[in-house]
Formats: C-alpha cells, sequence, structure tokens
C-alpha cells in the first residue's frame, strides 16, 4: 500500500510542476493577446480585466492597414535571404570540416566559432558607416548580409556535427561512381541530413526575424522589419496597448509555429552548437 | 602530375575551397569592421555636423577610464550577470532533470516550455511591460491583492535593473535547460547503474556522478550566457530605454548610446573594443577551465 501512495505522491508533484511551467511560459503570451482584442477603454482599467467581454479586432484592423506592411515582407525577405546565405556557405564548410582533415583545421573550426564572441555593438558603428558610404541604409540587402554573417559559425557548427554523424561509405562510393565533392554534398549528405539542414535553417530564420539592433540601425522607412516597427509604435504615439499587442502577436506567431514544427530536433540541434567541441 | 602529387593537390586544396568562401565572407563582415572600428577609436568624429575624424591617439580610451557612466554601466551589467545567470542555471539544470523523467504529456511539456527562448525579444519586452505596468498590470494587481507593497517595476531605481533580470530569466531559461537536457541524454548509462548496485542514494548518484559529468556542458552554457548577456539590448530599449536616467543601461546599451544617440562615433568604438577585450579575457578564462578539465 505504501507503495501506491508514493507513485500517487510523485505524480501529484509531477503534474503540479507541469501546470507552474505551463502557467510561467503561457500567461505572458496570453495577457498580450488578450490586450490585442480589448478595447482602448479596457486595457486602461484599473485592475485589469483578465478576460475581455467584448473581444474586437479594431486593433488588428489599424495595425493591418498601417503598421503590419511592409514590415511583415521585409522580416521574412531578410530571414529567408540570410539564412539561404548562411546555409549555402554553412554547408561547404561544414563540409570541409567533417571530411578534410589538413594542418590548421582545429585553429580555423576555433576561428569560426569565435566569431559568436563578437558584441553587435562593436561591429555595428564601423558597419553603419560602411553602409552609409554605398547608400545602403535603409535597403534590405544590408540587413541580410550582416544577419547572414551572424548566423553563419551557428550554421557551420549545427551542420557540421550532424555531418559527422553520417558514415563516410556513402559518400565513398559515390565518389568512385564519379561523382565530385560537392556533388556528393548536394546529392547525399544533404538529403539525408535534412532534419539537421532544417533544423539550422529555422534557427537562422528566426534568429534573422528577432533580430532588432542591427534592423534598428540599418532601416528606416523602407525597409523597416517587425522588431523595430513594434519599437517605433510606442514612440510616434504614446502606448496604444491594444496596437502593440496586436502586433506584437503577430510578430510572434510565426516563430511560435516554426518553433512547434521543429520540436523533435530541438535539443538535438542545440546540442551540436553548444556540445560537441 | 605523378599521382602522389596530385592527392596532395587534392587534400591541401580541395578543402580550402570549400572553407573559402565561408571565411572570405565572415573576414568581410567580422575583421574588416573591427579594424576600421579600431582606427575610429582613435579618432574623434562627431557625425552628422559635417566635420571629419580628427586624430587624438589614446584620449578615448583615456577618457573611458575615467568615465563614471562606463563604470556604472559594468555594474549594472554585472548585476544582471550575476543574478540571472544563477538563477537561470540552477532552474533550467532542475527543468533539465525534470524532463528527463516519464510521464504522460512530456513531450508537450517540453515543447511548450522551449516557446519563451524562440520569440522576438522585442515582443517579449512589451508583453512583460504589459505585466509590469503599474496599476494597470496584472502582477500589481495580484501583489496588491495579497497584500504586498506595489512595486514600481520600471520606474524605480532600485527595482528597475530587477524587471529586466526577471524578463531575462523567463526567456532565456529555456535555452539553460534545454543545454542541460542535451548533456543529461549523452550521459553514459553504466556509471549510474554501477551506482543504484552499490546502493547509493538518488542524491549521492546526483551529486557524484552526474555533477562532474556536466561540468563540460556548465561551462559551455556559462560561457554562452555570459555573451549573451553583454549583448543584451533589445528587452532594454522597449522596458526601461536604460533608465530611469542611466539605472538600467549595461555596457552595450551605453555603447549604443554614445555612438547612435550623440553620435560620438569615435568614442562609442573606443568603448566597443574595451568591451571586446573584456569578452576575450572572460571567454580565454573560461576556455582555459574547460580544457583544464580535459
Amino acid at each position: 500500500m505504501a507503495k501506491k501512495n508514493v507513485g500517487i505522491v510523485r505524480k501529484v508533484v509531477l503534474y503540479f510542476i507541469v501546470i507552474v511551467l505551463i502557467i510561467w511560459v503561457t500567461f505572458p503570451l496570453y495577457w498580450i493577446t488578450l490586450t490585442s482584442f480589448k478595447s482602448e477603454a479596457e486595457w486602461k482599467k484599473v485592475p485589469p480585466v483578465y478576460i475581455t467581454t467584448h473581444p474586437n479586432l479594431k486593433s488588428y484592423e489599424i495595425v493591418y492597414r498601417n503598421y503590419l506592411f511592409p514590415a511583415f515582407y521585409n522580416g521574412i525577405i531578410v530571414a529567408v535571404g540570410s539564412t539561404i546565405i548562411s546555409i549555402v556557405l554553412g554547408s561547404l564548410a561544414a563540409y570541409a570540416l567533417a571530411r578534410y582533415d589538413f594542418k590548421g583545421k582545429d585553429n580555423v573550426a576555433f576561428w569560426i566559432l569565435s566569431t559568436r564572441m563578437l558584441l553587435p555593438v562593436a561591429v555595428i558603428i564601423p558597419f553603419f558607416m560602411f553602409m552609409r558610404q554605398l547608400r545602403l541604409i535603409d535597403n534590405l540587402l544590408s540587413l541580410v548580409l550582416i544577419h547572414a554573417a551572424f548566423n553563419l559559425p551557428f550554421s557551420v557548427w549545427i551542420l557540421r556535427g550532424y555531418f559527422l554523424e553520417i558514415p563516410k561509405e556513402m559518400e565513398e562510393s559515390a565518389m568512385v561512381d564519379g561523382c565530385s565533392g560537392v556533388g556528393v554534398l548536394a546529392r547525399i549528405l544533404m538529403p539525408i541530413c535534412a532534419p539537421g539542414v532544417l533544423v539550422t535553417a529555422i534557427f537562422c530564420f528566426i534568429f534573422s526575424w528577432n533580430e532588432f539592433l542591427f534592423a534598428l540601425i540599418l532601416t528606416q522607412r523602407a525597409a523597416i522589419t517587425m522588431p523595430v516597427q513594434l519599437s517605433k509604435l510606442h514612440q510616434t504615439r504614446g502606448p496604444l496597448w491594444g496596437q502593440i499587442g496586436a502586433l506584437g502577436v503577430l510578430a510572434i506567431v510565426p516563430a511560435l509555429i516554426l518553433t512547434l514544427l521543429i520540436q523533435r530536433y530541438l535539443v538535438r540541434g542545440l546540442s551540436f552548437g553548444a556540445l560537441k567541441e | 602530375m605523378d599521382y602522389p602529387r596530385r592527392i596532395f593537390f587534392a587534400r591541401r586544396i580541395v578543402p580550402l575551397c570549400f572553407l573559402l568562401p565561408c571565411i572570405i565572407y565572415l573576414i568581410a563582415m567580422t575583421i574588416y569592421p573591427l579594424i576600421y572600428s579600431l582606427y575610429l577609436s582613435f579618432h574623434t568624429w562627431q557625425l552628422g555636423l559635417g566635420a571629419r575624424e580628427i586624430f587624438v591617439g589614446i584620449n578615448n580610451y583615456k577618457r573611458a577610464f575615467y568615465d563614471a557612466r562606463l563604470l556604472e554601466s559594468l555594474l549594472h551589467t554585472l548585476h544582471i550577470l550575476v543574478v540571472s545567470l544563477g538563477v537561470e542555471l540552477l532552474l533550467g539544470l532542475a527543468i533539465a532533470m525534470f524532463l528527463m523523467e516519464e510521464f504522460r504529456g512530456r513531450k508537450i511539456t517540453r515543447a511548450i516550455t522551449t516557446i519563451p527562448m524562440m520569440l522576438v525579444p522585442i515582443g517579449v519586452g512589451y508583453m512583460w511591460r504589459l505585466l509590469f505596468h503599474e496599476f494597470a498590470g496584472p502582477i500589481d494587481h495580484i501583489l496588491v491583492s495579497l497584500g504586498l507593497p506595489r512595486v514600481q517595476w520600471l520606474s524605480s531605481v532600485k527595482m528597475a535593473i530587477w524587471s529586466i533580470i526577471i524578463v531575462d530569466i523567463w526567456q532565456w531559461t529555456p535555452f539553460v535547460a534545454m543545454l542541460f537536457l542535451a548533456g543529461l541524454q549523452s550521459l553514459p548509462k553504466e556509471p549510474f547503474e554501477a551506482a543504484t548496485i552499490d546502493g547509493a542514494s538518488r542524491f549521492q548518484s546526483f551529486s557524484q556522478i552526474t555533477l562532474p559529468l556536466m561540468k563540460p556542458v556548465l561551462l559551455v552554457v556559462i560561457s554562452i550566457r555570459i555573451i549573451d548577456i553583454f549583448k543584451v539590448f533589445d528587452t532594454i530599449y522597449v522596458l526601461t530605454g536604460g533608465g530611469p536616467g542611466s539605472a538600467t543601461e549595461t555596457c552595450s546599451y551605453y555603447a549604443y548610446v554614445i555612438g547612435f544617440k550623440t553620435f560620438q562615433v569615435g568614442y562609442a568604438a573606443s568603448i566597443s573594443y574595451l568591451l571586446l577585450i573584456l569578452i576575450i579575457i572572460l571567454s580565454t578564462v573560461l576556455i582555459s577551465l574547460l580544457t583544464k578539465e580535459r
């Protein structure tokens, strides 16, 4: 009988912790979603309203008409562009690091990783000046380039981890059949490592989508991205929480969906980035 | 070409060709700006007045040493670092161990727990700004209902930095937890089995086996988080704007203010260089700790 009781106690404690965790994560998200549906009178109320009685889409309307574009499209373009660059360059580099042995390999690997240590603030001032001279301020290209640069070390590291796990035999037989190095990479490794590539791509996408500092400095109106647009909402009009809520929700949703999609591979992907040093 | 030379050629050149695009790109994007930044740091340049840069030698660095606001920002950064990192490590490890247990709904719980670290930091900042709002925010409401004193989360000099800390913990504990989880999952089973056979308690096997084996992971997590906290910008920008006054300015934020609010790009460059050196020193110390373990 005692054993059964311990089993029940254990279950209760476990599920209690689960509930605490879920509330901890979802309550802030619930609150901002709630605010986005409140009317202006409602979000000013003291004490705050926890469940709205008249959900209205007015905030979303205003956001949709004025603030959502071009920020949303820009965000996608920059994220996709920088992801493509970092996956292409990164997979090439990861292939070299995974399959070839040469003098100084560890040094190169370490150097690539060390760029992660770089403070964005250190790079941003010269980058800003440089882009100013090139007239690339408020142009999506500058953002794509710098985001790719910050995503590259990450891509190389994770892709290398995935490549290392695939036995060499498959490539060797392909090489015997006359396949070249790049061919091996494109036709054999990448398809096999598709989950890994996908995880890397999504991480890069999310990083680019979320990025704020460079986007703030390098864009103004034409190339504005979602995070910057969110921050501007606050400054120009004072805190109109309904609209901030709506735009915030729209900014958060894509990343949320992507995260849930790659759940299976998340932990493993992170481990390559951090543990296999 | 005869056979051995061809192999030599292939073995050396081919990997380089693969690596070259990546390396060139990184050099262009990072080394070149750093060199230019170094150049800038030796000059005074007030952007926007049409004036060109004036060479001032190491004056900017001298100024940095006497800059009280810079020192303050370092203290703020250290404050955030110690508290956030401490809590995140403890909570992260606890959550990771929790997620190692088998129970129904484990996958979903794990999925939900990973959400905060993927969200737009600006969005997270606004989320918490809503929560922290005095009078209209739920946190305030709950505190008052429990009879606790009101806390001016965002507008009091003492508490503002705690709001940054709380948000950082909320967003990044999952990240730490996931890294720990990966580490725990890769631990070999034999030591634990041997320990149970020898009659060790759960606590004993945790402290004698788990902790020592997790040391490398711990060091990696710490080094990543330290750099991330030095980088913190988005949440500060949204929650407090570095304020009230300069109470929540971290070093990165201060460098931003100097460079893009007062446009003294020379001085800003020197500050960012000093920070870079600081981080390199910190990382080298940590890495030497890590390799000593091996």
